[in-house]
């Protein structure tokens, strides 16, 4: 029988052994299983969220709140957990994070005050700035960085 | 890869459905949310204003707080230094609607909480009349009071 190759080869990672890129691929990925988490269990605060970048037709608003946690979820979670799909993975959490950056970006441009909510939110968190873009494509950045590894 | 990305996405489309059945706060698949005065404020183009602004806007005394709850509210619990204009009694508070017009700070209206909509009619009211720089704090007094901050009224005595 053929032995499987393991997720993580904790021994090798340890020593550093992999590249930087899959050390970045594997931060960002438990960094966004965490997100996706306290989304999952909270909804109706990411529902919220998403309402208040007034960007979607109203009735669309849960519907995307249900489909983006679950998908930063299974892309989180294929990032960590499933070697082969790493780079599927995070190809999705880069695409939602333009999606959010666009979303800030846009408020911004419009001038409305709002919350950010892409990594939670809670009631006396600042409203989105410049800092909010830069810290978005500053995660941007991780992950095509992690992307141009070709053993990640 | 890109068999491997719809998948995920075909995936997370069944995780989506899985979780809202069985998860205790499932959301609704369609909301009202226009409904909301928040949704209502955006489209009057009254600018919003968070929480994070108000304790901002409270230690440099850079605006002017109306609170727009009824009388009876206002004098259980108003933020500090706030000033009283009930929307139900506009008619009859022609010396707080003149007070209001002549500062020139900007003004931040509130009310009760964010399904209170009279912080929103009164701010547009203002700016109808020619009051320039008008916000609303949507949370309101129910945000306010829920994060344990310093009120004013009978009921902190």
């Amino acid at each position: 029988m053929r032995k499987k190759k393991p997720v993580v080869d904790f021994k090798k990672a340890i020593n550093m052994e992999y590249p930087t890129e899959y050390y970045v691929a594997l931060v960002l990925g438990v960094f966004f299983l965490i997100i996706s988490c306290t989304k999952i269990l909270h909804p109706h605060v990411f529902a919220t969220s998403l309402f208040r970048s007034h960007l979607m037709p109203y009735p669309m608003v849960n519907i995307a709140a249900l489909l983006f946690m679950s998908l930063e979820f299974v892309a989180a979670f294929a990032v960590v957990f499933m070697t082969k799909w790493r780079r599927a993975g995070l190809w999705i959490l880069l695409g939602l994070m333009v999606v959010y950056t666009g979303c800030v970006m846009t408020n911004l441009l419009r001038d409305i005050n709002t919350i950010c909510g892409c990594f939670g939110s809670h009631a006396r968190m600042s409203p989105i700035s410049r800092w909010t873009l830069v810290r978005n494509f500053a995660v941007i950045i991780a992950g095509l960085f992690a992307l141009r590894g070709k053993s990640i | 890869m890109t068999k491997q990305i719809l998948t995920l996405i075909g995936v997370s489309v069944l995780v989506a459905i899985a979780v809202n059945l069985i998860h205790p706060e499932g959301l609704p698949w369609v909301e009202d949310w226009a409904s909301r005065v928040e949704a209502q404020a955006v489209h009057e183009e009254v600018a919003l204003v968070q929480l994070s602004d108000m304790l901002k806007f409270m230690r440099d005394g850079s605006r002017l707080f109306v609170d727009a709850q009824p009388a009876e509210k206002y004098a259980r619990a108003h933020l500090p230094g706030a000033l009283s204009l009930p929307f139900d009694t506009l008619d009859d508070q022609s010396a707080e609607v003149a007070e209001v017009l002549a500062s020139d700070q900007p003004t931040v209206f509130y009310c009760s909480g964010p399904e209170c909509d009279d912080s929103l009619l009164l701010a547009v009211h203002l700016r109808e009349l020619g009051c320039k720089d008008v916000a609303v704090f949507i949370g309101g007094m129910e945000l306010w009071q829920s994060e344990l901050l310093i009120t004013e009224g009978e009921a902190v005595q």
